[in-house]
């Protein structure tokens, strides 16, 4: 896919009326640079409509002058860019990184050297989510990392990039269920399981949490959800049902504010809440199903 | 130890509906940035603002890892809701949409001051006044 850049140059008190412009053209946004003066990026699809939407906006800029004299001294530059430009682009610094004792992620791309005792998981996590940085998936990891999964079950609900549920099989679980509603996610998920070599102990599937429940495939005795505060609310009777008498339940990716509400969800599913750990923003929420 | 900033980048997108399409992508991708864990934080902390447009402030430090802060609506949303429209006047020259007392144009510059490039109240209320007008509403004493 290809964007139209188109760059202005304006002056600054005719700003929000600029942005206000832009965003009623249908760019989806506007970067905006005003240290010095007034510098604007918008983007627009180069497709069929392209010439008529940028005709729109420069006659509706044209319009501003009446309303701000300067302008009259508007600049603006085009150029083409395209998605491979920027989509690829944040690999350049993926580089490993050590999580916890004994887990190192690391991108597929990329030789890393590891001691006795440590595990590599080896990532490429294309558009989805779980590169192993963010603070979510960061709790997620040292709880997968502090428990001792020898030879159990584990689900791993919203699976991202899989790698959660690869770290898991890593660490020694006998057997993983990774779900998730994005099938670019599943897609991806299986191939970081195939370089990491564990396959044939972690399943991903294409489904909701509710579809393994019917399907029998839970309860297990450690789940993993590294999701949303919302989401969490809204599957929590299924995040009860999915994890087995005795069994723990790790809920990630829940903004500090959300907290209350998670925990007071869970706890409603049949969990008690053991505790919580926070990480630049971010808590999870360890609960057990007694 | 602080950690060392490589950048501040100004956006505005749509609450809650945060893509990795531009301008998030063609931003973010060469600062090295993980272009999905900021839209899932941005829609999470948005979800309330869903539809509106949010201007965001983002740091980003040289580890690649991100914080961004959450401004204030843009004058185009907040003078809409004064003036009760859904949306500005493609010909504002011509065609009026509706009007806004000047004691509206004033709270709005006030509110926004903090967040605008302008010097003082009385060039921040310019260009509030400057905007409305652009969107095809009119300035008006009193309501």
């Amino acid at each position: 896919m290809e964007y139209c850049e188109i760059a202005l140059t304006i002056p600054p008190e005719a700003l929000e009326a600029v942005t206000d412009l832009l965003h009623r053209s249908g760019t989806g946004g506007v970067v905006i640079d005003d240290e010095r003066g007034a510098d604007l990026r918008a983007y627009l699809p180069c497709d069929e409509r392209l010439d008529i939407r940028l005709a729109d906006l420069r006659r509706r800029l044209t319009d501003l002058v009446e309303f701000f004299p300067g302008m009259s001294q508007m600049t603006e530059r085009q150029r083409v860019v395209a998605e491979e430009d920027w989509a690829n682009a944040w690999r350049e610094h993926f580089h490993p990184v050590r999580v916890g004792r004994r887990l190192i992620v690391a991108p597929t791309w990329e030789p890393v050297s590891c001691q006795a005792g440590e595990v590599v998981v080896r990532l490429d996590p294309g558009m989805a989510f779980g590169t192993g940085t963010h603070a979510s998936t960061v709790l997620c990891l040292q709880a997968l990392e502090a428990e001792d999964l020898a030879g159990r079950a584990v689900l791993d609900v919203g699976t991202g990039s899989g790698i959660l549920a690869v770290a898991a099989a890593m660490l020694g679980a006998a057997e993983v269920t990774a779900v998730d509603i994005d099938p670019l996610a599943v897609r991806i998920a299986r191939q970081n399981a195939a370089v990491n070599g564990v396959s044939e102990r972690v399943h991903v599937r294409y489904a909701e949490l509710r579809d393994l429940l019917v399907g029998g495939l839970v309860p297990v005795s450690f789940a993993v959800a590294n999701l949303t505060a919302d989401i969490l609310c809204d599957l929590a009777p299924d995040l009860g049902a999915a994890v087995a008498p005795g069994g723990l339940l790790v809920a990630s990716g829940i903004v500090t504010s959300g907290r209350r509400d998670a925990e007071g969800a869970l706890a409603a599913s049949g969990l008690r809440v053991l505790r919580a750990a926070a990480l630049d923003g971010w808590v999870a929420v360890w609960a057990r199903r007694d | 130890m602080a950690k060392k900033v490589q950048a501040i980048v100004k956006l505005q997108i749509t609450g809650g509906k945060a893509t990795p399409a531009p301008p998030v992508g063609t931003v973010l991708g060469p600062q090295g940035v993980n272009i999905m864990a900021f839209t899932k934080e941005f829609n999470e902390r948005t979800k309330d603002r869903a539809g509106q447009v949010v201007p965001v402030e983002m740091t980003i430090f040289s580890d690649r890892s991100f914080a961004f802060i959450l401004k204030t609506p843009p004058a185009g949303f907040l003078l809409k809701q004064a003036a009760g429209i859904e949306s500005g006047s493609s010909n504002p020259n011509t065609k009026k949409v509706g009007k806004v007392t000047r004691s509206q144009v004033r709270d709005i510059a006030q509110h926004k001051l903090a967040d605008l490039n302008a010097l003082d109240l009385a060039a921040a209320e310019r260009m509030i006044e400057g905007t409305a007008r652009s969107m095809g509403l009119e300035i008006v004493e009193s309501s």
